[in-house]
C-alpha cells in the first residue's frame, strides 16, 4: 500500500534515455495516447457518405459535439479554434481515462501539465495581440500603470493554475485511489474508480478546454 | 534519525493536514453554494439546464484551484516526509 | 514533486502540436469539410423546394386566374347572346303587332270600303225603287189599301236588298 502511494509521488519514472536525455513514462504514455487517438481518427473517418451508418453517425455527433461547444463557447467567428480545442479534449481525455487501465495518466505530471497551460497561454496572447494589435499590450496598463505588475501576475497565474489543476486533480484522484486499492481490494475501487477516474478525468478535461476557450475569447474579442 | 529531522517531518505532516483542512473547507463551501444556486436556477428555468451546468461546474472548477493549491502542497510536505522517513 | 522536467515539458508540447496537425489533417478538416458540404447540399435542396413549390403556387394561381376569366368570358357572351335573343323577340314582336295592326287596318278598310259600297248600291237601289214606285203612282191612282202595299212591297224590297247585301 505506502509502496504504491509512494511510487505515486515519487513522479513518473524515466522509461529510456536518448542522448542522454530522460525519456519519461508520461511521454510514453502520451505517446501512446496519441497513437490509439489516430487509429481511431483513422478508423471513424473512412468512407463518409450522404445517408450515414451507425459509425458515421457517432463520427457526426462527436464533431457536432465539439463544434456546437465551440461555438457557444467562442462565438460563430471562432469556430476555426475547434480542430484545436478538439484535439486538446480528446488527447487530455484519453489521458485522464489511462489510469482505468492501470497505467499512470501523463497528466498526473506537473511538467506535462504546465506544458499544456503554457501553449495555452501562448494561444491566448497570440491571438489577442493578433486580433487587438498595440491596444492588447497597452490595456495591460489599465485603468492604472500601476495596476501593470497585477496584470501581469494574473497573465502568468493562468497557465499556472491551469496546469495545477489538472495536475492537483489527477495527482489526487491518483493517490486516493491507490490508498483505496490498497485498504479494500475488492469491489470498492471498482465503485471508486468512477468516481475518481472516469467522472474526474472527464469533467478536468472538459474544464481544461472551457478554460482555454474562455480565455483566449476574452482576451481575443473583448470590449469590441 | 536525527531529532531536528523527525520534527521537521512531524511538522510537514502537521502542516499538510492544516493544508487540507483550510484548502478543503473553503472550496467545499464555495462548491456547496455555487451548486444550490445553480439548483435554484434550473428549477427556475428548467429549459436552460445544460447552460447553467457548464456555468456551475466552470465556476467550481476555478473555485476549487485554491483547493487544488493546497492539496499540491500537502502532497509536496508529504512527499518531504517520505523522503526524511 | 513541482520541478519541471524539461524534456518532458518539451516533449508534451511538440506532442501536442504533432496530435494536432494530425488529428486536423486526418479527421476534423476532411469531416468538417464533409459535413459542411452536406449542409450545403440540403440548403441547397431545402432551396430547390421552396422554389418549385412556389413556382407552382405561382403556376396555380394562374390557372385559377385563367379559369376564372373564361368563366367571366362565357357568362359574359351568354348574356350578350341573351340580350340579343331578347332584342331579336321584341323586334319579332313589334313586327307581327305591325303586321296585325296593319291587316286590321285593311280589313278595316275594306269593310268602309264594302259598305260605303253597299250604302252607295242600296241608295240606287232606293232611289230605283222609288222611282218605279212613282212610276206606278202615276199609273193609277193610289188607294190607301194600294199606299201600304206600296209601302209594304218598298220595304221588302229594301229589306231583301239589305239581306242580300248583308249576306
Amino acid at each position: 500500500m505506502i509502496s504504491n502511494v509512494e511510487a505515486i509521488l515519487e513522479g513518473p519514472r524515466t522509461e529510456f534515455t536518448i542522448f542522454g536525455l530522460p525519456i519519461t513514462e508520461s511521454v510514453v504514455n502520451t505517446w501512446l495516447v496519441m497513437a490509439v487517438l489516430i487509429i481511431l481518427a483513422l478508423i471513424f473517418r473512412r468512407n463518409l457518405q450522404v445517408y450515414p451508418d451507425k459509425r458515421q453517425n457517432v463520427v457526426e455527433a462527436i464533431v457536432e459535439a465539439v463544434s456546437g461547444l465551440v461555438n457557444t463557447t467562442m462565438g460563430q467567428k471562432n469556430k476555426g479554434f475547434m480542430p484545436y480545442i478538439g484535439t486538446l479534449f480528446f488527447l487530455l481525455l484519453f489521458s485522464n481515462l489511462l489510469g482505468i487501465f492501470g497505467l499512470r495518466p501523463p497528466t498526473a505530471d506537473f511538467s506535462v501539465t504546465i506544458a499544456y497551460g503554457i501553449v495555452t497561454f501562448f494561444c491566448i496572447h497570440y491571438f489577442a495581440i493578433k486580433a487587438k494589435g498595440w491596444s492588447y499590450i497597452k490595456g495591460m496598463g489599465e485603468p492604472f500603470i500601476f495596476l501593470l505588475p497585477m496584470n501581469l501576475i494574473g497573465e502568468v497565474a493562468k497557465p499556472f493554475s491551469l496546469g495545477m489543476r489538472l495536475y492537483g486533480n489527477l495527482l489526487g484522484g491518483s493517490v486516493i485511489m491507490a490508498m483505496i486499492s490498497g485498504a479494500v481490494a475488492l469491489f470498492v475501487p471498482a465503485v471508486a474508480s468512477i468516481y475518481f477516474d472516469l467522472f474526474s478525468g472527464i469533467l478536468q478535461s472538459f474544464i481544461f478546454v472551457m478554460l482555454t476557450m474562455v480565455f483566449i475569447t476574452l482576451a481575443k474579442d473583448d470590449d469590441e | 534519525m536525527v531529532w531536528n529531522e523527525l520534527a521537521v517531518a512531524a511538522f510537514a505532516v502537521i502542516g499538510a493536514a492544516i493544508a487540507m483542512i483550510g484548502g478543503g473547507l473553503g472550496p467545499a463551501i464555495g462548491q456547496g453554494y455555487a451548486a444550490g444556486k445553480g439548483v435554484e436556477a434550473v428549477g427556475r428555468q428548467p429549459e436552460a439546464q445544460s447552460k447553467i451546468m457548464t456555468t456551475m461546474l466552470l465556476g467550481q472548477a476555478v473555485a476549487e484551484t485554491t483547493g487544488i493549491y493546497s492539496l499540491v502542497v500537502a502532497l509536496l510536505l508529504l512527499g518531504i516526509v517520505n523522503r526524511i522517513l | 514533486m513541482l520541478d519541471i522536467l524539461p524534456t518532458t515539458f518539451i516533449f508534451t508540447i511538440i506532442n501536442l502540436i504533432t496530435l494536432f496537425l494530425i488529428l486536423r489533417f486526418l479527421f476534423f478538416k476532411p469531416v468538417g469539410d464533409f459535413l459542411e458540404k452536406r449542409r450545403q447540399k440540403i440548403h441547397d435542396d431545402l432551396n430547390n423546394a421552396r422554389r418549385e413549390r412556389e413556382e407552382a403556387a405561382r403556376l396555380l394561381d394562374e390557372h385559377r386566374a385563367m379559369l376564372a376569366q373564361a368563366k367571366a368570358e362565357a357568362a359574359r357572351v351568354v348574356e350578350a347572346a341573351l340580350a340579343k335573343a331578347e332584342e331579336h323577340r321584341e323586334e319579332l314582336i313589334a313586327k307581327a303587332n305591325a303586321e296585325a295592326a296593319a291587316i286590321l287596318e285593311r280589313a278595316k278598310a275594306e269593310i268602309r270600303q264594302e259598305q260605303a259600297k253597299a250604302v252607295e248600291q242600296l241608295r240606287t237601289q232606293i232611289a230605283s225603287l222609288s222611282v218605279a214606285a212613282a212610276e206606278k203612282l202615276l199609273a193609277r191612282s193610289i188607294t190607301a189599301a194600294d199606299q201600304d202595299k206600296i209601302f209594304e212591297q218598298v220595304l221588302e224590297e229594301l229589306d231583301s236588298a239589305y239581306e242580300k247585301y248583308s249576306s
